[in-house]
């Protein structure tokens, strides 16, 4: 145990001397920061147009819309967007050089000459990026929660600190699966500037290009308004769309996080307990991708000789 | 041809060569141009489900003996394309990176900076040679790109492009070049100023997380009309000019939504993209060039850095010797 967390506090040491990473997690930070600012400017500005729309329609005699429903929590939702962003793109950058880096230094050769297995390497890097993620993502759950009640003047109940806290813990969950893949990567490459880039172009075609497939395959349908007459085009899943997004990670996770953080309209007046139900299989699906490449992880670093 | 000339010609020749055994480059290219090509020609069978459903209504029509039939609503064959935005924001993009990185790095690597620059090539030949090579790839894909579409839209969706809409196409393919090509520099000029090229790469990639996803998110989420599925102002039943009434009132707000978005090249890119290929209406009567005209300020804002970044990435190489020799 002793020596995995060794590694643990080395793999520690060396993120927290690099600057890009550093740079990374600030950016990470400020932007979750940020995140909070934006959507209740949005917010409060989309209010503010309201009242102008209700005033305009009095003034001419008319009827005034209903307000928009507005959910507290939905103010940081641009928070799910950020860890498909810069969250994935962070856990790469700590995983794409872990074992490369060791096996260019030769300081992996070292490791395995003390008792620990390639187990215990791995566990201890794993351990390592467990630790700096979860303390990313604890830090940005008390930056939204005080930023939310010092920002928005609102305080959030139990249910509305428990969605935020479950939609950060499947954050964790996303980040550590394409910590995984990197980790992976690095095992099998032998260039650190190659592994970094197969897990980019993973990360895009997971994150963006499968979303943008499965966007295509929408359905428009047009809706036009009794009020003003104008046409408008209202998307819709189709089963197409809906098959192709289950091969993504990132659009299953921004499915569920805009749920938990209520920024889905369909989903956003069930009550966290109903939800849970409805999202189980997203929630499993995104535990199973992560416990299929810890396996793929393990075993690859069980057979792979230049471990040793 | 003078010395000059033809280093530059040897290097961009050499470069092109390089580029092509490089599997990352050909991992991504071959991922480019399958999703250009679903995407083409998903669009292209759009345009014709569209063609054969107004010339089935003129067929009923004419069967029942009506002889006035409605106009052909707008086809708009160009939207065929569309997703082609998407895929050169991030892929194209990624592809820039990759050639500006690779192309310092593997003289460095391999040691082969000093060789050549033990011949008479001159460092900004070295630079310009490296970079026009690398531009023709780009220029190359951009190219096929719009041979593709303009073969495919009319094959299989059946509706002949005009000359009009042909132009339109290609300075959508030259806008998109030109985004590339932004990346591309900004990832040579990292990489001649930085030590490390992994950190160089490291650092691009931060910065174009910034441009090409960040800032569009902010500008997205600040758009008020983005927050309601099919938009805020035609729920709240509004006009457009009764919208553009009440954005009047948010002048702070939209400057500084409008600013994020500046910032972002892809945003250029897209802004007079969809103004190209007709997905944002308003532009379906313009002809090609006057749409250049009216999107002159987005084209300027991705030629006039890629002009400072060339000049730059050639002034930076010339004078940190201490990095090469």
């Amino acid at each position: 145990m002793s020596g995995r967390v060794a590694i643990a506090q080395k793999e520690w040491r060396i993120a927290s001397r690099d600057s890009v990473f550093l740079v990374m997690a600030i950016l990470f930070l400020i932007m979750s920061i940020a995140s909070v600012y934006i959507g209740s400017s949005t917010k409060s500005a989309e209010l503010k147009a309201y009242a102008d729309i209700v005033q305009v329609a009095r003034q001419q005699g008319g009827t005034a819309p209903a307000a928009p429903l507005i959910y507290p929590l939905e103010m940081l939702a641009n928070i799910v967007d950020y860890i498909v962003m810069i969250g994935a793109v962070l856990a790469i950058f700590l995983g794409y050089n872990a074992f490369h880096s060791e096996r260019e230094n030769g300081t992996l050769r070292i490791l395995l000459t003390h008792p620990l297995t390639q187990k215990d390497v791995v566990m201890g890097k794993l351990l390592g990026a467990i630790g700096m993620i979860g303390m990313l993502l604890a830090a940005t759950f008390a930056f939204n929660l005080l930023l939310f009640i010092a920002v928005d003047k609102l305080v959030p109940n139990t249910e509305e600190v428990a969605r935020l806290a479950i939609c950060l813990v499947m954050a964790f969950t996303y980040m550590m699966m394409f910590y995984s893949g990197a980790l992976w990567v690095s095992l099998k490459a032998r260039d650190g500037g190659f592994a970094f880039l197969i897990m980019m172009i993973v990360w895009i075609f997971f994150s963006f290009v499968i979303p943008q497939l499965a966007d295509t395959q929408r359905n428009y349908a047009f809706a036009i308004s009794n009020l003003s007459g104008l046409v408008t085009k209202m998307p819709s899943e189709t089963a197409a769309s809906h098959l192709i997004n289950l091969f993504s990670p990132a659009a299953q996770f921004t499915n569920l996080g805009n749920a938990l953080l209520q920024a889905d309209a369909d989903n956003a007046p069930l009550r966290l307990g109903v939800l849970l139900i409805r999202q189980t299989p997203v929630i499993l699906y995104l535990l199973g991708c992560n416990l299929a490449l810890l396996i793929l992880l393990f075993h690859s670093a069980k057979r792979e000789e230049v471990l040793e | 041809m003078n010395a000059t000339a033809f280093s530059v010609k040897t290097l961009a020749g050499k470069e092109i060569r390089d580029a092509s055994r490089s599997r990352l480059f050909m991992i991504i290219l071959v991922m480019l141009v399958a999703l250009v090509i679903v995407s083409v020609v998903l669009g292209a069978f759009q345009v014709r489900v569209n063609v054969d459903s107004y010339n089935q209504s003129v067929a009923l029509l004419q069967s029942i003996g009506k002889k006035n039939f409605p106009a052909a609503p707008s086809m708009n064959p160009l939207s065929a394309s569309k997703s082609f935005t998407n895929y050169i924001g991030m892929l194209g993009a990624l592809l820039g990176i990759v050639l500006g990185n690779a192309t310092i790095r593997r003289e460095r690597e391999a040691g082969t900076m000093r060789l050549i620059l033990t011949r008479q090539t001159s460092r900004s030949a070295l630079v310009n040679g490296k970079t026009l090579g690398n531009l023709t790839l780009l220029l190359a894909i951009s190219v096929l790109f719009y041979i593709f579409s303009a073969v495919a839209v009319p094959t299989i969706g059946h509706w002949s492009l005009t000359p009009d809409e042909n132009l339109r196409l290609g300075f959508f393919c030259l806008i998109g070049f030109l985004y590339m090509t932004f990346f591309y520099l900004l990832s040579m000029m990292l990489a001649i100023v930085c030590e490390s090229y992994e950190k160089a790469l490291l650092l691009m990639v931060t910065i174009w997380l910034i441009l090409a996803f960040i800032l569009p998110q902010i500008g997205d989420t600040m758009d008020m009309d983005n927050q309601i599925s099919g938009g805020f102002f035609a729920a709240m039943g509004m006009t457009r000019d009764q919208e553009k009434q009440v954005l009047s009132q948010f002048g702070f707000y939209e400057w500084l939504r409008n600013a994020f978005e500046e910032l972002s090249p892809l945003k250029h890119f897209e802004r007079a993209g969809f103004a190209l290929l007709n997905v944002k209406p308003g532009f379906e009567s313009n002809t090609a060039w006057e749409l250049m005209g009216i999107k002159w300020w987005d084209i300027a804002c991705l030629v006039v850095p890629n002009a400072i970044l060339w000049f730059s990435a050639t002034m930076i190489f010339k004078r940190r010797e201490d990095r090469y020799l």
